[in-house]
């Protein structure tokens, strides 16, 4: 049975409008991007939500949904709104609570024959240098004041203390420093709660993966993105801010829902309180946000860090010698102030991205010279089991998404339903017959992870691939993978 | 009952019911499923008391900022809690947790980033209180 409403209009074989008589209040319509079996399978949190994110003060064009889209807290994942500088307004939920929860894609020269007689022992390496799970300390250790210099320079702050080569800054979505950041929206709780932990992947869906390219489907951007040859060894990181970012937004959802009531916003959902972009508590939440944006940049930076040495350890290389060059890194849980054609001209509008990556297509000024006639490397993270992605971003995201696509395959089915249906250490015997060897911090963690719990990513990348909104370059597959 | 998962409310996420005679016990049933998400709490010695109190008019809130407060200190102190004795007085909340810091004793289990406000209820009644919270993971 599908939750599906009756009233949604077929735009085209990938997109689909729910209209502005739908639900009252609606000021602008709903779009979801999903092929029919996709759509069919969302669940009715989806429409719900996405038509509540219709409802915003100054939303632009559409409120939207990406194809991996499904129920969130306020936002659905996968949604992506604009909305106008003056009149619109800032929603943590459209943000998540962990902000900048993102991909990071490094390429090596190296090839599955040689990784694959050491790949034990470099996973084990990687296990115990990159703390994973509940409880666990990153190896930076610094002061207060150290802290707050981090969460404003953001990944520059990595280059000038030897945790990042200078090109890595240049691959990194906004340079690694969302600008505008300032601690002192920050508050004393959210600095100690996040201090210990900068250097760790954290627990949940984050990982740090070793892949294999499996399959080129554009050689010639492929290869602009460092990708040459089948079976190429590439590593993944998916992780965030950790307890910097979650307390940050725990704390303004607070703040958020007592503006609501002062200015007698009627609420629909505790997690979609917002305020008004332009009010006090906008621009705080808005500065906190970009400080804890920040964090997760250096997280990600710092880990990379730690693989290059990893590798170097592991096969007695200097790690220029393997490559181990930031493809890029992209934020999944954003808001952002960027520049889009809408109407006819363009117009700075906050941008939220919910669980949805930035993949600006070519020639846009924003993106690295490095990228800018190709566009943006996007990342997308599958199960462990199924593979990942790399594709590119396109002009029609552009024209369509305000430069917005989809994030990895999404969960269809409960933590706990998973943990009934799988067990931990049969799973990792299996992933490890099918050539995958993984570690993980606790074994029902890594079943509440196992594949049958996802979508299927093909399905995902296919709607991104035929609605136009990002192009596939590299099919990615996975051989080693750590796990909090 | 103490408190139950909930299947099915959150697909990526935790969910739970609490149940208790009164607002304390109710308070103090939360706590331990919350507790219980992140470490096996029987693993968990009982060698250091945190004192919490709140200040707060709305029930609700109330819990979210109680809830909160656990997973702040499992990331700032490195504290995990297998105990809690709970007193709430007009709109004060005033809270003993026992615990013992991060060690390899503890069966730890997930993550939790944050209590979420979704369907965040407390039903104070007579003879029985109730609350159902969802944590994100």
């Amino acid at each position: 049975m599908t939750d599906v409403p009756k009233e949604i209009k077929k735009i085209s074989d990938h997109i689909w409008e729910i209209p502005k008589t739908y639900k009252k209040g609606m000021n602008v319509s709903a779009r979801i991007y999903a092929s029919e079996k996709l759509l069919n399978g969302m669940d009715k949190g989806v429409f719900e939500q996405v038509t509540n994110v219709a409802c915003l003060p100054g939303i632009k064009k559409h409120a939207f949904c990406m194809p991996d889209g499904h129920w969130g807290y306020g936002f659905p994942i996968g949604g992506v709104a604009a909305f106008d500088m003056e009149k619109g307004v800032i929603s943590p939920g459209g943000i998540g609570f962990d902000i900048n929860c993102g991909m990071r894609l490094i390429t090596t020269n190296l090839s599955l024959k040689e990784v694959q007689p050491k790949l034990k022992p470099l996973v084990d390496f990687l296990f115990q240098r990159v703390p994973t799970g509940v409880g666990a300390k990153g190896f930076l250790r610094i002061t207060e004041d150290k802290f707050k210099d981090i969460i404003t320079q953001g990944a520059s702050w990595c280059a000038e203390n030897g945790y990042a080569r200078k090109e890595d800054i240049q691959r990194i979505e906004e340079y690694g420093c969302i600008k505008g950041a300032d601690s002192r929206a920050v508050s004393e709780k959210a600095i100690k709660r996040g201090i210990k932990q900068t250097g760790t992947l954290g627990s949940g869906n984050h990982y740090l993966e070793i892949q294999t390219a499996s399959n080129i489907f554009r050689p010639e951007i492929a290869k602009r993105f460092g990708i040459t040859k089948p079976n190429q060894i590439v590593i993944m990181v998916h992780c965030g801010s950790r307890g910097f970012g979650h307390q940050v937004a725990s704390e303004y959802l607070v703040t958020f829902n007592k503006v609501m009531k002062d200015l007698n916003l009627g609420v629909k959902d505790r997690e979609l309180a917002c305020a008004p972009f332009k009010s006090k508590e906008g621009q705080d939440y808005y500065k906190a946000m970009a400080c804890a944006a920040n964090l997760a940049f250096v997280n990600r930076q710092v880990i990379l860090h730690r693989v290059r040495e990893c590798f170097s350890e592991t096969f007695s290389k200097d790690p220029e010698d393997m490559g181990l060059d930031l493809v890029y890194d992209v934020a999944h849980n954003i808001a952002k102030v960027e520049k889009h054609n809408i109407d006819g001209s363009k117009e700075e509008v906050i941008v939220h991205r919910k669980g949805a990556t930035r993949a600006f297509g070519p020639g846009m000024p924003e993106l690295t010279k490095l990228y800018r006639d190709v566009g943006q490397p996007v990342i997308i993270g599958g199960s462990m089991e199924t593979g990942s992605h790399l594709l590119v971003g396109t002009e029609t995201a552009m024209n369509e998404t305000f430069g917005s696509t989809a994030h990895g395959s999404g969960r269809t089915m409960s933590r706990t339903k998973a943990k009934q249906m799988v067990q931990g250490d049969e799973l990792q015997r299996k992933m490890e017959n099918n050539g995958i060897y993984v570690k993980a911090a606790t074994m029902s963690g890594l079943a509440e992870e196992a594949g049958l719990a996802y979508k299927d990513i093909s399905d995902v990348v296919d709607t991104l691939e035929k609605s136009g909104i990002s192009k596939r370059v590299v099919a990615l597959k996975p051989i080693g993978n750590i796990k909090g | 009952m103490k408190f139950v998962y909930l299947e099915d409310v959150a697909t990526a996420d935790v969910a739970f019911k609490a149940e208790g005679k009164n607002l304390n016990e109710l308070f103090e049933n939360a706590a331990m499923a919350t507790a219980e998400t992140l470490a096996n709490t029987k693993t968990i010695k009982q060698k250091v008391i945190k004192r919490v109190s709140i200040e707060e008019e709305d029930i609700e809130q109330m819990l979210y900022a109680f809830l909160s407060e656990i997973v702040y200190l499992k990331d700032a102190d490195l504290l995990f809690f297998s105990k809690f004795d709970v007193t709430i007085n007009n709109g004060k909340l005033v809270a003993r947790m026992y615990g013992e810091k991060v060690n390899d004793q503890i069966e730890l289990r997930t993550d939790v980033k944050a209590v979420t406000m979704y369907m965040l209820k407390v039903e104070n009644k007579k003879d029985k209180c109730c609350a159902t919270v969802v944590l994100d993971l």
